[in-house]
């Protein structure tokens, strides 16, 4: 499933060298959707048949309700998206839960890609719905719906800006070859070398479900540290080398990552992680459930409920859900303490000016972060060892002395 | 400059940060950077737009960058009256 596999660099090259190539604009259309199918193919001859079916769902969807559907018939067509969402994650469905891969909550299960599919195809539906038409041809959108760097794990490509470099899609200049190759280096130095070591100074995490004997306090905030650097350069790196990779072939993805280990405060940290999601859940989600109110209160109950689906979007187990809603209730609080220090906002500006009180804030960013790692690294069906490994971490059973 | 009366919208924004108007930025500063407007307050901006202005917010158009002023709030206001 990876993009440093051997076969996606195979793709990759192939695909680069196409659209590099003299053909009509239309010819390179067709052949970058070939390899998109081509690349779905190669994991599971069923998977181009499922993501046509998906897209030709997204595709009424979109002609629906640009036409002005009732939302209970937008619904109805909704709800077979709800099985490639879940379906693909939930235990009995696929074999081997506690894989690490689950931090990212990049899966490979009903077929490559099938949620980050479907996430795209109801953002295209939304906005017909807000009469924000999308303006792809069938075969436009099935090949932006498709486009192999970003189909394992995002990012999550909007329509509309995937369709500012699309629509024009040339041969891809020196510049593009040279930009994208260096960010495809950048992110293989993030997954291939930094995720990996991370990943071996995480083992006291990733482990503990067999191994829970004998972890010191010490060793298991340095494995927590570990986990945290592991999920991001792990997510960081394959989104940099999906944007490398569009890039080489001309088209140029929006970031998703922007330093969220460096910021003062939760809501800060998802407008530096996983933008493309964070985007989605807040535009799509939170919003529409705060509706346009006056409530104080609905805005905090739209936040917890937004993240926890986020979680389990991730994956419907209990880790997961409870990462969600551990976010959820994060942005809350925040949002509480915000609230309470914009009413003395003289004070506010002065806090905000004083370096001391970022990195305090940073700090504490950052373990909120890490410890909602926790709920999702040692076995995420189970919350029994993340409570044990939250006590060792507090001095609570363990050896103590790290 | 558009029409729109922007008093309702400074004594919002003044409400917000506790209600001392001489703290206020600038009609053309960014609420957002200056940490007065953020994804929590929209709802309550949109509501207050719908009732004071008889203006329909559409859910595509709720997002920081339309509202991120009074300069913008008002235009936006101006523009879908």
């Amino acid at each position: 499933m990876e993009l440093i596999s051997l076969h996606a660099a195979v793709f990759l090259v192939a695909a680069a060298l196409a659209v590099a190539l003299p053909l009509p604009k239309i010819a390179r259309r067709v052949a970058l959707l070939g390899f998109n199918l081509g690349f779905l193919w190669s994991f599971d001859p069923l998977a181009p048949v499922l993501f046509l079916g998906i897209s030709a769902l997204g595709l009424v969807g979109c002609r629906l309700a640009a036409r002005g559907a009732p939302a209970g018939v937008l619904a109805l067509l909704g709800l077979p998206f709800l099985v490639p969402l879940f379906l693909p994650k939930l235990p009995w469905f696929v074999d081997g839960e506690s894989d690490i891969g689950n931090v990212v909550g990049a899966r490979m299960a009903m077929f490559i890609g099938a949620s980050y599919v479907t996430l795209r195809s109801l953002h295209t539906i939304i906005e017909a719905r807000r009469q924000r038409r999308v303006t792809f041809g069938v075969l436009d959108y099935l090949t932006w719906n498709s486009f192999f760097p970003t189909i394992v794990a995002g990012p999550i490509e909007r329509a509309d800006h995937f369709a500012l470099s699309f629509e024009r899609l040339g041969r891809p200049t020196g510049e593009d070859l040279r930009e994208g190759a260096v960010r495809m280096f950048q992110g293989l130095v993030k997954k291939a070398v930094l995720a990996t070591l991370a990943l071996e100074w995480a083992k006291p995490i990733t482990t503990f479900a067999v191994e829970p004997q004998g972890l010191g306090t010490g060793e298991a905030w340095v494995a927590l540290y570990a986990i945290a650097l592991y999920a991001w350069f792990d997510f960081a790196g394959y989104s940099d080398m999906a944007i490398g990779a569009a890039r080489m072939m001309g088209i140029r993805l929006a970031e998703n990552f922007d330093n969220p280990y460096l910021r003062t405060s939760i809501a800060e940290f998802w407008r530096g992680w996983h933008l493309s999601l964070s985007f989605w859940i807040r535009d799509y989600l939170f919003l529409p459930l705060c509706g346009k109110s006056k409530s104080k209160v609905r805005p905090h109950v739209a936040a917890i409920v937004s993240m926890t689906l986020c979680g389990a979007w991730h994956a419907p187990n209990v880790g997961w859900t409870l990462w969600g809603l551990c976010h959820g209730a994060g942005l809350s609080v925040h949002q509480g303490w915000t609230g309470w220090l914009r009413k003395r906002f003289a004070l506010k500006k002065r806090l905000a000016g004083n370096w001391a009180v970022r990195v305090v804030a940073i700090g504490l960013t950052f373990h909120f972060v890490a410890l909602t790692w926790v709920l999702v690294s040692i076995d995420p069906g189970r919350i029994g060892p993340t409570v044990e490994y939250l006590g060792v971490l507090f001095g609570v059973g363990g050896n103590g002395g790290g | 400059m558009s029409g729109v009366d922007r008093e309702p919208l400074r004594a919002h924004m003044a409400a917000l940060i506790g209600g001392d108007r001489s703290l206020l930025p600038a009609d053309g500063v960014s609420l957002v950077d200056e940490g007065i407007l953020d994804s929590f307050g929209l709802a309550e901006l949109a509501a207050l737009i719908e009732s004071q202005y008889g203006v329909k917010v559409p859910d595509g158009d709720m997002s920081l960058g339309n509202f991120e002023s009074i300069d913008r709030i008002a235009g936006w206001i101006e523009a879908h009256r």
